[in-house]
């Protein structure tokens, strides 16, 4: 008895000594993590966000998205067309899928989607855009719809990832105005849930497990806003915090170098540029004196300057949006430049205001290295430095004339990256003639009528490859014929993480892939 | 001259007073003994450290460090100096209308001293730039209202406290006019009390301009300003901390002084005086 | 007592005054709370809709007065940026700056009143001008540098302290000690000169002939009499450090009254500012007039009419 029960004990301890280097191999990974960034959501409602892409794409989801390549996939929907007549979209809808208050996800819900969105009478920021392409949302079937444009549209599919997210009809109706501002009225299919927003301060996400793409790799995350970038550097640092975005370029060199840090960069389809006001107002009118400050500029050397790492622009697109063509980085010619402007009637120089704005990140700096580059051809120049509501006051909806008595601004700073990644929403609201000669839209007051035939076509054009040829040429009138600005750089979103972070992934336009990242503790 | 030996003799004030000399000298003859110009920007320099080329280094767009303080200098006077001095003038009147002439007057101008007080002082400052727009011009204005309380209110309690008093009284039924009154007898005994009032709020009003240009709210770039500078420098602090620490101490050292002075003076012309300080960033 | 109620009454109207300032100022400031809402490129209709929601159409008087109720009722109105109730916005943020402002004026009560005694008992030797260099020191230095640098050394290089947000006793440090360190240079100097007035009256040479022991005469009889001018100066700088922790309420994060306020103005959004400039402004206010009244009681040289 006893030999058998050393025995028994014997194996025992055996088996478990076995068991243990196997209960180690596996990694333990913390149940949550937190992301720091600088500016909190303006709201959770998709359809007047403006603040940024960074979440509403884990919350909510469209019937397209993009996937990391950038090609256009299915997310609610699952098959799509286009009948003969070219303007009826039909889409056959996902099944299975649940809001995160556990309703069905259905046709229905696409319709109540798309008659706010499109509803005139009860305008939201995106009504007016969307308004102007489609004409319809029809039901077919508990799980078809279709979607019908004025005319036939190449740029419609690409359209259909911005603010088109698909709200829960119940959640709409029983919250309304309120809608999307508190966690208990976002309702959406993404990955995560919002559990908690302490507004400036931070939000907290818990795993929607009943997701259909899979359960996110980690149950919950925060994000925590940090205004001080100084702050934020500190905090990843420290290991405060695990991921933190809108990290200075001097500081990610540090970083890059320090053990257990990591940074990722992925380019996006932002890019900063100087626009021109090319109304009749400004001594800008005159393209010859447009090229002139164009070619007056060293590009290379206010990248290299202000933004380490980045790529000067080469187009009035990124190479992330569809539609772009490499034209080369325009190159300082300061000859050339004196030449158009003997040209033009100012062989001595001229003076201009320009206008920038600490809102982009090093736009101040900007704006002083310009400065001092265009004083070398003899261009001088009054440099005004505005605030975030300034700089958006003077983009609101002005007449030529208008804008000259207020601002009188030859140039600004301005920012560009369509959310859509697609030319048509990075070149046709921006560049084509305004119907109103307001600036509401067309921030410079450009008009250019070959543009516009060019800008139009490209918009209905379905043939894809038709329609890189139209941009092109569009482009080229864009960006240096008659040229709407300067473009600088092509920007990046650097994110600085600890190196037990896995998993990270980001898309173009911004949004982080948060449901694939996991932390390792 | 009396007062003159007495401050220096103060260890402290004489530091202070040597330190706000060279600060003079520079701000008014600085500008000619530059190599460089603040304004011109060189960005293959941008950060460079310091040599003997670039003594303090470079900043964020490769201007020279020491001509951009030695020119702030300049800045930072003018904006204190004019911005101060023209508080205490209003704040000179507003007292002595409130004191002299007591009653409805006296209630009026203190609350309105009260109201200017009641906002607190950076919070004042932010909006009165906000309304008006940023620069230099108005940050001067956001200074000098921030000027007028304590002076108001110091001079007011003087001429509360020798309205009563008999020699007035006298001077009164022989048949002088108010005017006279102010100006020959009460201005005289304000005085002393208004240097070293004026030179402490000297000291605040280079705090608050520097504060205001952190938030960026007060002098532009590209103007040197201290603050403006500390502020473009701050986000690399930890590598090219050159940068931000020169204007930091800078400021600090200035401010100082004027503290050290003010000190100095006060004992000087008046061991007993006491009253509230009121500004602090 | 007639004084204190004239005092309080006399509050009114300068409060009226105020939120009639306040309103006014924050409207005049260029710039639109629908365009900064709204962001760049959006259409008119939108604008529109939005301007007519928040009641940003009507006269401004109408507006006046709607706000005017409102507070009466104790609603501050709703933030056009979260549309969260400001009152709500307020009531979180304000025990924060609270803290702050608290936990620096006890640091500056602590430090700077013990230092203040040691510079007034060794006057003139080393240690007595040291000390007052170093108030000197502490008042002049920008409180967003130091906050800076307390940051770099402690959180960073040292590692001891958070630096982040609110969410731990251990997250008040840094802040704290920034916003007390500015306020104790004065605290000391005031002690100081307080104590040095009342060591060289009567009384105190009676106790010594009397032989009373140094110590005794120095922390109890003298220091009582000597820290009614002190307690009037933290009472004062209460105040300040209310509003002063706006800018170390920046550099460390944490969310506070002068952020919101501070926010509000580059956001415009009107109701924020309307509502925190007037808790500011009360706090203030009453700050100011408790001072006086304590002053005049325990002072008993002062008399008001």
């Amino acid at each position: 008895m006893k030999k058998l029960l050393t025995w028994v004990l014997f194996s025992a301890l055996l088996l478990g000594l076995a068991g243990a280097p196997l209960a180690n191999a596996e990694t333990a990974y913390k149940d949550s993590f937190i992301y720091v960034t600088a500016n909190d959501q303006d709201t959770m409602d998709p359809m007047w966000n403006v603040s940024n892409d960074k979440v509403l794409k884990q919350v909510y989801s469209s019937l397209l998205t993009r996937d990391a390549d950038g090609n256009i996939v299915g997310d609610l929907a699952t098959e799509w067309s286009v009948g003969e007549d070219q303007v009826t979209w039909t889409f056959k809808l996902r099944q299975g899928v649940t809001f995160h208050d556990g309703s069905p996800f259905d046709a229905s819900s696409v319709k109540a989607t798309y008659d706010r969105l499109l509803d005139t009478e009860n305008p939201t920021r995106y009504t007016e855009q969307t308004a102007g392409y489609i004409v319809a949302c029809n039901v077919v079937d508990d799980f078809t719809i279709e979607l019908v444009t004025a005319s036939p549209y190449g740029a419609f599919l690409a359209n259909l990832m911005g603010a088109h997210q698909i709200l829960n009809p119940k959640t709409l109706e029983q919250y309304g105005e309120d809608f999307g501002k508190t966690p208990e009225s976002i309702n959406g299919t993404g990955p995560f849930k919002v559990v908690a927003w302490d507004r400036d301060e931070q939000m907290v996400f818990e795993a929607f497990e009943d997701y259909y793409g899979g359960a996110p790799a980690t149950k919950s995350f925060t994000i925590m806003i940090i205004p001080e970038a100084n702050s934020r550097t500190i905090a990843i640092e420290t290991h405060q915090v695990d991921i933190a975005d809108g990290i200075g370029a001097e500081d990610l060199v540090r970083l890059g170098e320090m053990d257990g840090i990591k940074v990722v960069k992925i380019k996006s389809i932002g890019q900063h540029l100087l626009q021109f006001n090319a109304s009749d107002q400004s001594i800008l009118h005159d393209a010859r004196l447009r090229q002139a400050v164009s070619y007056a500029l060293n590009r290379q050397e206010i990248v290299e300057t202000l933004y380490p790492g980045d790529d000067p622009s080469t187009a009035p697109l990124s190479p992330k949006t569809f539609g772009y063509h490499n034209f080369g980085t325009i190159q300082q010619d300061q000859e050339k430049a004196k030449a158009l402007m003997a040209e033009a009637g100012y062989p001595d120089g001229f003076d201009i205001t320009i206008m920038v704005t600490p809102v982009y990140i090093k736009g101040v700096e900007m704006g002083e290295l310009v400065k001092s580059q265009l004083a070398e051809v003899g261009i001088n120049v009054n440099l005004e430095v505005v605030e975030r509501a300034v700089f958006l006051a003077s983009l609101g909806g002005l007449t030529p004339e208008e804008y000259k008595q207020t601002y009188g601004y030859d140039m600004f700073i301005m920012g560009a990256g369509p959310s859509t990644a697609d030319a048509h929403g990075g070149l046709h609201r921006l560049y084509v003639t305004d119907p109103g000669n307001t600036n509401t839209n067309n921030y410079g007051f450009y008009s250019n009528a070959k543009v516009d035939e060019l800008l139009n076509a490209g918009a209905m054009e379905t043939d894809q490859e038709k329609r890189l040829e139209i941009y092109k040429e569009a482009m080229q009138i864009l960006y240096l014929d008659d040229p709407v600005g300067v473009w600088m750089n092509d920007r990046y979103n650097a994110y600085v993480m600890s190196d037990k972070v896995e998993g990270f992934s980001a898309g173009v336009t911004g949004v982080v892939y948060f449901n694939k990242i996991k932390v390792a503790k | 001259m009396e007062t003159l030996r007495k401050i220096l003799k103060r260890k402290t004030s004489l530091i202070g007073a040597i330190i706000l000399t060279v600060f003079f000298l520079t701000a008014l003859i600085g500008p000619f003994l530059c190599r460089y110009d603040p304004l011109q920007t060189n960005p293959k320099q941008k950060y460079a450290q310091a040599s003997s080329e670039y003594p303090l280094g470079t900043d964020y767009l490769g201007r020279d460090v020491l001509t951009r303080m030695v020119y702030g200098a300049r800045v930072s006077l003018s904006i204190s100096f004019i911005g101060v001095l023209s508080g205490a003038l209003i704040g000179v009147l507003l007292g002595l209308a409130a004191g002299y002439y007591g009653r409805w007057v006296d209630t009026l101008i203190s609350r309105l001293i009260d109201i200017l007080l009641a906002f607190p002082g950076l919070l004042l400052a932010i909006m009165i730039v906000a309304i008006l727009g940023k620069g230099i011009e108005n940050t001067i204005i956001a200074v000098s209202v921030f000027s007028i309380p304590s002076i108001a209110r110091m001079i007011r309690g003087v001429v509360i406290g020798l309205r009563e008093s008999e020699y007035l009284q006298a001077c009164k039924a022989m048949g002088a006019s108010d005017a006279r009154m102010i100006f020959s007898h009460i201005l005289p005994n304000t005085v002393s009390q208004m240097i070293v009032n004026i030179t402490l709020n000297l000291g605040t009003a280079i705090l608050t301009a520097s504060s205001l240009s952190f938030l960026g709210l007060g002098v532009q770039p590209p103007s040197p300003e201290w603050g403006a500078m500390l502020s473009s420098a701050r986000d690399v602090i930890r590598t090219y901390p050159l940068a931000s620490i020169v204007p930091g101490i800078t400021i600090t050292l200035v401010v100082l002084s004027f503290s050290m002075v003010g000190d100095g003076l006060r004992d000087a012309l008046d061991p007993k005086l006491q009253y509230r300080f009121r500004g602090n960033l | 007592m007639k004084y204190l109620l004239k005092r309080l009454l006399q509050l009114i109207p300068l409060l009226l005054v105020l939120t009639f300032v306040i309103f006014l100022s924050i409207r005049a400031v260029p710039g639109d709370p629908v365009e900064v809402m709204l962001g760049m490129g959006a259409p008119e209709n939108a604008k529109a809709a939005e301007r007519a929601r928040l009641g940003l159409d009507k006269p401004f008087i109408v507006q006046y007065f709607t706000f005017l109720g409102n507070v009466v009722r104790g609603d501050l109105g709703t933030s056009m940026s979260t549309g969260n109730k400001v009152m709500y916005e307020i009531v979180r943020r304000f025990p924060n700056t609270l803290i702050l402002a608290l936990g620096g004026t006890l640091v500056a009560a602590l430090f700077g009143i013990a230092l203040g005694v040691v510079a007034a008992v060794r006057q003139n030797k080393f240690t007595d001008n040291a000390i007052m260099v170093l108030s000197l020191l502490s008042v002049s230095t920008p409180s967003f540098f130091l906050a800076l640098l307390l940051m770099l050394l402690f959180s960073l290089y040292l590692g001891w302290l958070p630096s982040i947000g609110m969410r731990s006793w251990q997250h008040a440090i840094l802040p704290i000690v920034t916003l007390g360190t500015q306020a104790m240079g004065m605290v000391a100097r005031t002690t100081r000169s307080s104590m040095l007035d009342v060591l060289s009256q009567d009384y105190i040479r009676t106790s010594r002939s009397r032989g009373v022991s140094e110590r005794v005469i120095v922390y109890i009889h003298a220091l009582k009499n000597a820290l009614i001018p002190v307690v009037t100066v933290l009472g004062l700088r209460f105040g300040g450090l209310l509003a002063g922790a706006t800018l170390v309420e920046t550099v460390f994060t944490i969310p506070g009254l002068g952020r919101l306020m501070v926010d509000g103005v580059l956001k415009r959004d009107y109701p924020v500012v309307q509502g925190t400039m007037l808790v500011f402004a009360v706090s203030f206010v009453v700050v100011n007039t408790v001072v006086d009244l304590i002053y005049g009681m325990i002072d008993p040289r002062i008399k008001y009419e």
